[in-house]
């Protein structure tokens, strides 16, 4: 119900960018398909398959109609089909973030591992002084960084990617890298708060040893909210990545959208919001049922709801 | 005008010029290929919406060329003659040949100019509806019209109108666009062997009518972002990156191996355009200040560190209908607002009547230079007593043609004679009711030259009636001008320092190569 709603409510949020939009669509379309100056037939067809003549209330369900059928209508910028360039682009996009996902969730458990298990002693002040450090520095910057240092630099990788290679190992790094910051330190409080609890006590009683605890009593309590931050951050790591992409000049969504957003190609701006709107819900629902399996308690209390 | 005999001439002149100073000074195999980046994607292989790219790159031919000396100059063509008023001869150059093979004789050109008329929309504009073109040669093709058509050479020169193209090819593949990779539909230097939404390739046409290509083959990037073209080239991925921000050339002068190389003199600039529909830019004497104030040598030199050409009239100093009538002189700026009653308070700043002298400048956020441009007249004008505030408006075209939208002056960046062309820029922004009229400019003299000028055939006339309009438009009745004129600039490596930013758009030419 939370999750229609939420798609419900960021469609016409993310419509209204069109109405609200400077510039007539018509006018944009036909000059980005080098028709400089259209016949009154052409702009009056163009306006009719836009329906931008329509009350604002039938634009939205015929915006809606079509968005249900996968049509975003055409790129103000390119005057092509919107998804079609979305989905030539989103393969490369997804193997990025995947990556980069993944990195970041081995590159946060391993830290966070490590500074509960050593708490308060070097490795945990280190692995807190470098989290800390890398939540403050934008993902950007860091992009920017690597790029010159790492991949100029050191000759690592590729300034121009070409799509694979070191290239995606590198942005994805500073994907997940960047990411793993928060997520460490999440990790980390969930861990040491499993630690204190009495089951915890219980098992170092019976002798089992710190790092037995660690992954096998205290992990599991502590994987709940680390797993719902993880699903939180993917709308955002989806939406953030054009910039990171741009810089790697990785062929994924990165350029088009940014390009979208340069030009104010509403279009596409709304399509990649949409895309990522549906990423963070789908994200969301994924994470409710992982967190079902995971704590069988919580079947009771969503049936009690 | 172009008689046979001139053509000749400056077919010879070009010849010795290539033979002394741009031949290639090793052979083809010699050289690595060569890797551009630029910002800008070729979308596809349709040569009636992309084709344009292909002349950029080597891999397509023009009838004219448009040089930076200000003139067109036959390319395809042996000569192209004005014999009469209505009637253009186009005589091509013996032993052209497409890429895959196929003789470019007068029938194939007529074919490919048939072709573009019917699916190029840019093609469909710039060419009268009534303009035949008819073979009556091998090689001579004769154009007729039912009024003179002055700007044929610029038309033939527009990367935009008429590629020449294997018609025939482009029909057999029915819009299947990626077949024409491979296909050798063009004449150029280099030939498309393979087109993604990242890069084109192009190998060496070895039949190529010139001569044999000084490079095997090259690639062309799509690199959208401006820094990592720079440390594509930096990184030695690319050896010239097209584009480069000007705001990047202390950063690249600073760096080993690396070059911010300026080319010549464009064709267009920073075009100011002046709402005399309202406001106090209704006031002849205050646009007359206005034009008066603005430091022209400032802006390219001081704020744009050469990276833009001074402005010294309406068109740039190459163009060979171009006066040299700007001049900055805050002295005449201020006699001239004086004499309008803008009188100066004690802080500078002119006042009438208890109104403040305050201007609206319009700019747009997809021209990032126009931030430091507009800081800049806002500080000049300030200096002659003219208040400045700076709006930015997205879609600025249809923001200056809205009847609500406040502006006075509006900085856009146009091209004023692309391709040496006058007539396209002059309909569309200067006569009443035009399309891109902004600020509803009417001026009679002004509006009867235009017009005059879309058919006057003879050179001397035509010259006569473009200075009567700079004239106007500096000294008399002043609504559009020329803040500065670009310059093409390019980022490179050592191997290519030598390299200058081609001239309307031609990048790449079969003598391209490294500098050694």
């Amino acid at each position: 119900m939370q999750a229609g709603l939420s798609v419900v409510g960021a469609s016409l949020l993310v419509w209204a960018m069109m109405p609200l939009a400077p510039g007539d669509p018509v006018n944009m379309i036909l000059a980005a398909r080098r028709i400089e100056e259209p016949t009154l037939e052409q702009i009056a067809a163009l306006r009719a398959q836009l329906g931008t003549d329509l009350p604002l209330w039938q634009q939205y369900l015929v915006w809606l109609r079509g968005v249900l059928t996968g049509d975003f209508g055409f790129s103000w910028r390119t005057g092509q089909p919107v998804m079609a360039e979305i989905a030539a682009r989103l393969p490369a996009t997804l193997r990025l973030v995947g990556t980069g996902l993944a990195i970041s969730v081995v590159w946060s458990l391993a830290l966070a591992l490590v500074a509960a298990r050593w708490v308060g002693r070097w490795p945990d002040r280190l692995v807190l002084a470098y989290t800390r450090m890398m939540a403050a520095l934008p993902s950007f910057v860091l992009a920017l960084l690597v790029m010159q240092f790492v991949v100029v630099g050191m000759g690592l990788g590729r300034v121009l990617s070409g799509g694979a290679g070191m290239t995606l190992v590198i942005a994805a790094m500073v994907i997940g890298i960047d990411r793993a910051a928060g997520w460490t330190q999440l990790l980390r409080a969930g861990l040491l708060a499993q630690m204190a609890q009495g089951h915890a006590d219980v098992a170092r009683a019976r002798g089992a040893s710190e790092g037995r605890i660690l992954t096998r009593q205290a992990l599991p309590g502590a994987a709940l909210p680390f797993l719902t931050a993880v699903g939180i951050s993917i709308g955002g790591l989806i939406g953030g990545s054009p910039v990171i992409e741009v810089i790697f000049t990785w062929p994924g969504l990165g350029e088009h959208v940014l390009m979208a957003l340069s030009v104010r190609d509403v279009p596409v701006i709304q399509a990649f919001v949409l895309l990522a709107v549906l990423a963070y819900v789908g994200a969301s629902l994924l994470i409710d049922l992982a967190a079902l399996w995971l704590d069988p308690r919580l079947r009771g209390q969503g049936a009690q709801t | 005008m172009l008689s046979p005999l001139f053509a000749r001439r400056r077919l010879l002149a070009a010849f010795g010029l290539s033979l002394t100073c741009a031949l290639p000074l090793q052979a083809q195999s010699d050289h690595p290929g060569l890797r551009i980046a630029t910002s800008f994607t070729i979308g596809s292989m349709n040569p009636w919406e992309d084709g344009f790219w292909m002349q950029e790159f080597g891999q397509a031919e023009l009838l004219m060329q448009f040089r930076d000396d200000g003139q067109h100059h036959p390319w395809l063509l042996e000569s192209l003659t004005n014999t009469d008023p209505l009637t253009w001869v186009l005589t091509l150059r013996d032993g052209l040949s497409f890429q895959n093979g196929k003789v470019v004789d007068a029938a194939a050109v007529v074919a490919a100019i048939e072709a573009a008329r019917e699916h190029s929309s840019a093609a469909q504009g710039a060419v009268p509806d009534d303009a035949t073109f008819s073979v009556t040669g091998p090689l001579e093709i004769t154009l007729t019209t039912t009024a003179p058509w002055p700007e044929v050479p610029g038309v033939l020169a527009d990367e935009a109108v008429f590629l020449i193209l294997d018609a025939d090819a482009v029909a057999s593949v029915d819009e299947d666009w990626p077949a024409l990779v491979g296909a050798g539909i063009y004449t150029g230097p280099y030939e498309v062997t393979a087109l993604t939404d990242q890069a084109m390739t192009a190998t060496a046409y070895d039949g190529y009518w010139q001569g044999t290509p000084a490079l095997p083959a090259l690639t062309v990037s799509f690199v959208a972002d401006p820094n990592a073209r720079i440390l594509a080239v930096q990184n030695d991925e690319a050896d010239i990156a097209l584009y480069p921000p000007l705001a990047a050339r202390p950063a690249v002068d600073a760096t080993p191996g690396v070059h911010f190389n300026i080319g010549a003199l464009g064709t267009g600039g920073f075009i100011g355009f002046m709402n005399v529909k309202t406001g106090v830019m209704a006031d002849v004497d205050v646009r007359r200040a206005v034009l008066h104030a603005v430091d022209y040598r400032e802006i390219a030199d001081d704020v744009f560190r050469g990276g833009l050409g001074q402005a010294t009239s309406f068109y740039a100093a190459n163009l060979p209908f171009a006066l040299e009538n700007y001049g900055t002189d805050p002295e005449a700026a201020a006699m001239m607002l004086d004499a309008a009653g803008w009188a100066a308070g004690p802080d500078g700043m002119r006042s009438k009547d208890g109104a403040r002298l305050e201007i609206t400048l319009a700019i747009y956020p997809q021209q990032p230079d126009l931030v430091p441009l507009s800081t800049a007249v806002q500080a000049q004008l300030a200096r002659a007593g003219i208040d400045v505030n700076v709006v930015s408006f997205d879609g600025i075209n249809d923001a200056l043609l809205a009847p609500d939208t406040r502006w006075d002056l509006a900085i856009v960046s146009s091209g004023t004679a692309g391709y040496g062309k006058v007539q396209t820029f002059l309909d569309a922004y200067l006569l009443p009711g035009a399309r891109r009229n902004y600020g509803g400019y009417d001026n009679a003299e002004i509006n009867a030259t235009v017009q005059a000028l879309a058919t006057e055939a003879d050179p001397d006339a035509r010259l006569a009636m473009l200075h009567r309009i700079q004239t106007i438009l500096w000294d008399e009745d002043p609504y559009a001008f020329a803040f500065n004129i670009h310059k093409g600039r390019v980022i490179v490596n050592d191997r290519y320092a030598c390299y200058q930013p081609g001239y309307a758009l031609y990048h790449v030419s079969w003598q391209t190569a490294p500098c050694e």
